[in-house]
């Protein structure tokens, strides 16, 4: 049977899952970059012991789950964008047989960004072998280049993709971004409650410290923003 | 369904919120025909498409086309019916003869790549051009060649020559139609350019805020709208009635009545015999008589 990314589709599919793939990863690159100037901050006794996307090293699992669900609606984006699910339904095809194509692409995505999530790991941390550089910014290359950091930095992408994606669906433009922006303080407000016995970047496990919320909100919240945000997306038809 | 009946609903209805789109619809389409639905914006013709290809959920009734279910047999049906929607959207990214392929690929068993090729070459379409580079006239053109180019045994036309230039038009009509059309090929066209499908259809359905008003031959239709110009003796009266008149108004030294239900000989006997002097009947194209049949009924 051949698959309805098949043919010519095919090709340009692999290019978005590229292209996705390495938005995702700069994205996360750059989240990780932030986290690691928080740490700074903190570190220098700024009473800045809040840094948002490092406290979510612990949530690897989530953050697994989330990308991939991130992934299905980011490859589902140009169907969803240009109505080309309009089209799709003209043709024989199963909805059944389409959903699961896309999870079949959902999954191949999440394969290449590791991939190359794992790569660029690899490459930064060779480079930084070779070329000698100086302590600091060994330390914090290596900081920014931990798969679980770069990996909890998306957790927060996800996050806030999650919520700009399902309000702008709803809402104008403008009335989106403030709610965005406003969700991500709220966000940032409530999950940036000290945490006293964590000693920045050195221990990641869940086991350290989890407050109520925080779980509630990682697990419960933001799971359920993705999960209906690609209910929405793979069941959605023309004019309904 | 073998009984030539290719489209059949049975108080097919679809509502939005409040609002009925379509109303309790009960149709009949045969094959071979080449039915043009009519109606003004919003008069549930694009609604029943969707309903008969299984894009929407009715929310209450059936339809059948060509003996399926669109719901439960959405795949089979999809198969042997051509679709051209309003605003048609493809993958941006592709040029015209990838989406030829692509496409192919879900019809290979009745794709005609030399019929598709000669149609692209008659719309003047370049294979080679990205969809995203294309007019909207041009994408219009696409859509029609990707829903005629596999033969479909019936054929649903939802406006499909907006953004067409009048040349490519008459070339549709004309030249594409008439070679896509055999006997046992069935067409259902919706048009706002009346005048256009006038010379093709030989059946009509007028929708009006989801209800099917008419639901006859073009030919029956034609000989049942008039207009008549009355003579009076004297200056024309400023109101006039008479059995199967609908309407009435002064125009210069003459009246002007229009009827729904014309019967020749009878309608002018009722009118003379109402105090006109003479009258004159006219013959209204397709167009002029949708005007008239639907004037009475639009909301004010």
């Amino acid at each position: 049977m051949k698959l309805f990314y098949a043919n010519t589709i095919w090709k340009r599919q692999m290019r978005s899952l590229m292209e996705t793939a390495l938005v995702l990863a700069f994205g996360s690159l750059l989240l990780g970059i932030i986290a690691t100037i928080f740490d700074k901050v903190a570190d220098i006794g700024l009473s800045v012991d809040y840094y948002f996307p490092d406290k979510c090293k612990s949530f690897l699992g989530v953050a697994l789950m989330i990308q991939v669900l991130i992934s299905g609606i980011l490859l589902g984006s140009e169907e969803e964008e240009n109505k080309t699910h309009s089209f799709i339904f003209r043709l024989p095809i199963s909805r059944t047989r389409w959903i699961l194509e896309r999870l079949l692409a959902i999954i191949l995505s999440l394969m290449i960004y590791f991939t190359l999530l794992i790569f660029i790991t690899h490459l930064i941390g060779h480079l930084n072998h070779i070329w000698h550089l100086n302590e600091a910014i060994n330390t914090s290359l290596s900081q920014i280049f931990t798969l679980r950091n770069v990996l909890s930095a998306f957790t927060n992408f996800c996050i806030c993709a999650c919520v700009a994606s399902i309000v702008k669906k709803v809402l104008p433009a403008a009335i989106s971004a403030l709610i965005v922006i406003f969700i991500i303080i709220i966000v940032l407000i409530l999950i940036s409650q000290p945490l006293p016995d964590m000693k920045h970047g050195h221990n990641y496990y869940p086991e350290i410290f989890f407050s109520a919320f925080q779980m509630t909100l990682y697990f419960t919240i933001t799971p359920l923003l993705a999960i209906g945000l690609f209910t929405l997306s793979i069941s959605k038809r023309e004019g309904e | 369904m073998d009984d030539g009946i290719v489209v059949e609903t049975k108080n097919l209805g679809r509502r939005f919120g409040r609002h009925y789109a379509v109303h309790d619809l009960t149709w009949q389409v045969r094959r071979g025909a080449i039915y043009g639905l009519l109606g003004l914006n919003g008069a549930g013709k694009t609604t029943t498409f969707r309903l008969l290809m299984g894009l929407l959920r009715p929310t209450n009734g059936e339809a059948r086309m060509l003996g399926l279910d669109p719901q439960r047999q959405g795949v089979e049906l999809k198969r042997r019916v051509g679709y051209v929607g309003e605003s048609p959207c493809f993958y941006e990214w592709m040029t015209v003869y990838e989406l030829f392929a692509f496409v192919a690929h879900y019809r290979k068993e009745n794709w005609d790549a030399a019929f598709a090729k000669s149609l692209a070459e008659r719309f003047a379409l370049e294979g080679s051009k990205k969809l995203s580079t294309l007019s909207k006239g041009m994408r219009a053109k696409v859509s029609l060649c990707i829903a005629i180019a596999f033969r479909p045994e019936l054929l649903i036309l939802d406006e499909p020559t907006g953004g067409l230039d009048p040349v490519a038009r008459r070339e549709f009509f004309e030249g594409v139609l008439a070679e896509y059309q055999t006997p046992d090929r069935t067409i259902l066209i919706s048009s706002h350019l009346i005048n256009e499908v006038s010379g093709i259809v030989d059946q009509i359905g007028i929708l009006h805020e989801g209800n099917l008003l008419m639901d006859c031959s073009t030919e029956e239709f034609l000989s049942k709208v008039k207009v008549m110009r009355l003579r009076f003796a004297g200056d024309p009266p400023p109101h006039f009635t008479a059995e199967g008149i609908l309407r009435y108004r002064v125009d210069g030294r003459e009246g002007r009545a229009v009827t729904l239900n014309y019967c020749e000989g009878e309608t002018e006997n009722k009118i003379k015999s109402a105090g006109a002097e003479s009258v004159e009947v006219m013959d209204l194209n397709l167009e002029d008589a949708f005007v008239e049949f639907i004037s009475e009924r639009k909301s004010p």
